[in-house]
């Protein structure tokens, strides 16, 4: 496990204190200052970073993925791979040509980066931060422009790819997609680290309303606890409703909260099923048919957001149905 | 429709191209006296015509170095340190260019000359800055200078940041860096200021004629036959004028050309 820390106050103001292992996501917004952090790891921007920061950028022991792969154009592929290597040694090209065999690109060595693909290119990237043998590899934002497949693909080929070098890897970015894969996630939420840990503990469990809306949560209400019960568990006031919910230990009756709940997480009850408890009988806003997901909208007084992937089920506009909110889901967290 | 859309297309080419053409034209119109204008039976050169030519491309060389060797760094510093009074500096390497040459060339035998305390200083060294070899060259690279550093900085500006710090992140020094990211790709904009720096040394007259009448160049040269023989003087000379000036600019341009078509 690696710790890192940094502070610093321009451009952006962040005081991160973060552990990496294995591969460690860092997701935050867009402008919260993730690129920031990376450079300042790097020592490209003024800031307090600890380890390697009284070393010169060239002497850090980081390799880095910006965005745009920042290949040298003017640079044959091979050159590229073999930028970090001494400039005169004589085993350069046999090294960086072996790296390129390893990830199947041997074949485009002596082709400049433009008559490359984007997937290629990252590659080709990826092995020029390795060949300088780093003690953790900075990615930022490694799947913003790609399509869904391409980045699973890419997801998998970085993961690959470090474990076959041994080097911790940190992505930066708001792609939600990639904790999947990850070994260890943290959220930067106002220049710090709102959370960090097991990917499916933050998950279940994100520290306030806004970490659980960058986590894809899309229902939040607003009630008063009218009931503490054991180990984080509580009855909720929810306009007419009476809803046991699950939060952090500690809320006392009569405090306000923000209650959350994720869209596949409302159920929504066939004829028959019954439920023992958080059953609310609304009418149907809206019902739609997406390729994947049937999606609804209750009516107010608690307008949810609701999805299933389709099945049989079909809705209309206006119908009573019955929805449940798991206890054990419907999650809660101090007013905001 | 899509028929009608090329059409347009072409029209507008076309227009284009005429347009380019007569403009072109009108700047090169004047140069057609230097074919209709000259008796090419009885073609001579003036006396000393070819001494001017080879002092022309020596110390023209010489202050071209002297433009990159010492404009280079400083136009690298322009592009990647900004200051608060950054176009201060600008403004001041501007006004070499704002001066007239021929207000330049006062400003300098003033302030170089035997009676100014820097010509003093210098002339108690051995080096006299009137009418020398390097009083020559010192006019030049004063008319030379600004041009050379100021396209320079555009090519610096040109090469994108993230590079140059993407080479740091790979373990190189900025000098390192400078040679193997920042010069090569900013290759194609310095050969444009180096051809604009030659042009622009060649081609000096105003401040050559004040600070260095002698030793005598193509540009003083010109005004000389001019006076003392006339026009039949001056076309010879203006023709190897633009035969020895012109191949160095079209050289580089071509080769730069090439590479970065490579």
């Amino acid at each position: 496990m690696l710790a890192l820390r940094c502070q610093s106050n321009y451009p952006v103001s962040l005081d991160i204190s973060l552990e990496v292992d294995g591969l460690t996501v860092l997701l935050g917004r867009s402008g919260e200052g993730k690129t920031t952090f990376l450079r300042a790891l790097l020592g490209l921007v003024p800031a307090r970073v600890e380890p390697w920061g009284n070393l010169p950028t060239e002497r850090r022991p980081l390799g880095y993925l910006p965005q745009g792969y920042a290949l040298f154009p003017h640079l044959r592929v091979w050159q590229n791979v073999a930028f970090p290597m001494p400039e005169h040694s004589p085993q350069r090209k046999r090294a960086a040509l072996e790296l390129l065999e390893r990830v199947g690109l041997a074949t485009h060595a002596e082709h400049y980066p433009a008559a490359l693909s984007g997937g290629q290119r990252q590659r080709v990237a990826l092995l020029r931060a390795m060949a300088r043998k780093p003690r953790l590899l900075l990615l930022d934002e490694p799947t913003s422009s790609l399509d869904l497949q391409t980045r699973d693909e890419i997801i998998g080929a970085l993961v690959e790819e470090a474990e076959m070098f041994a080097v911790p890897l940190l992505v930066v970015s708001h792609d939600i997609g990639i904790c999947a894969r990850s070994q260890r996630m943290a959220i930067l939420q106002g220049g710090k680290i709102s959370a960090q840990g097991d990917p499916s503990g933050i998950f279940s469990r994100p520290p306030n309303p806004r970490a659980a809306q960058l986590l894809g949560m899309e229902n939040f209400l607003s009630g008063r606890i009218e009931e503490t019960l054991s180990d984080g568990r509580y009855w909720v006031r929810v306009a007419q409703h009476r809803l046991r919910a699950t939060g952090m230990p500690g809320f006392l009756a009569g405090e306000e909260v923000t209650l959350g709940i994720r869209a596949e997480d409302v159920m929504l009850l066939s004829d028959g099923e019954i439920a023992a408890e958080n059953l609310i009988a609304t009418t149907l806003q809206e019902w739609r048919r997406e390729t994947l997901w049937q999606r609804f909208i209750t009516s107010a007084p608690l307008v949810l957001h609701g999805r299933f992937l389709a099945r049989d089920r079909e809705g209309v506009s206006g119908e009573g149905v019955r929805i449940v909110l798991p206890a054990e889901r419907l999650l809660l967290w101090p007013k905001e | 429709m899509k028929c009608s859309n090329s059409l347009r297309r072409l029209s507008f080419d076309a227009s284009l191209l005429l347009f380019s053409l007569v403009i072109i034209a009108i700047l090169i119109a004047p140069f057609s006296e230097m074919f209709l204008g000259l008796d090419w039976q009885h073609l001579q050169f003036a006396p000393n015509d070819l001494q001017a030519i080879r002092t022309s491309l020596v110390y023209s060389g010489f202050a071209l170095l002297l433009c990159i060797v010492f404009g280079t760094p400083l136009a690298w510093w322009m592009a990647h340190r900004r200051y608060r009074w950054s176009p201060i500096v600008e403004a001041l390497i501007l006004l070499p260019l704002l001066t007239p040459p021929l207000a330049l060339g006062i400003l300098l035998a003033s302030f170089f000359g035997p009676y100014a305390p820097a010509g003093a200083l210098l002339s108690r060294w051995g080096v006299e800055l009137v009418n020398t070899a390097p009083a020559f060259i010192m006019a030049q690279v004063y008319a030379a200078m600004p041009y050379y550093v100021l396209s320079a900085r555009a090519a610096f500006e040109g090469v994108p940041r993230e590079l140059e710090e993407m080479s740091h992140t790979l373990g190189k020094s900025s000098w390192q860096t400078f040679w193997i990211v920042t010069l090569p790709l900013a290759r194609s904009g310095l050969t444009t200021a180096t051809a604009l720096g030659w042009v622009r040394a060649m081609g000096e007259f105003g401040v050559v004629l004040i600070v260095a009448y002698y030793p005598m160049g193509i540009p003083v040269k010109l005004y000389q036959n001019l006076e003392d023989i006339g026009l039949s003087a001056v076309y010879p000379l203006l023709w190897i004028f633009f035969l020895v000036a012109i191949p160095f600019p079209l050289w580089i341009g071509l080769r730069a050309r090439k590479r970065s078509l490579a």
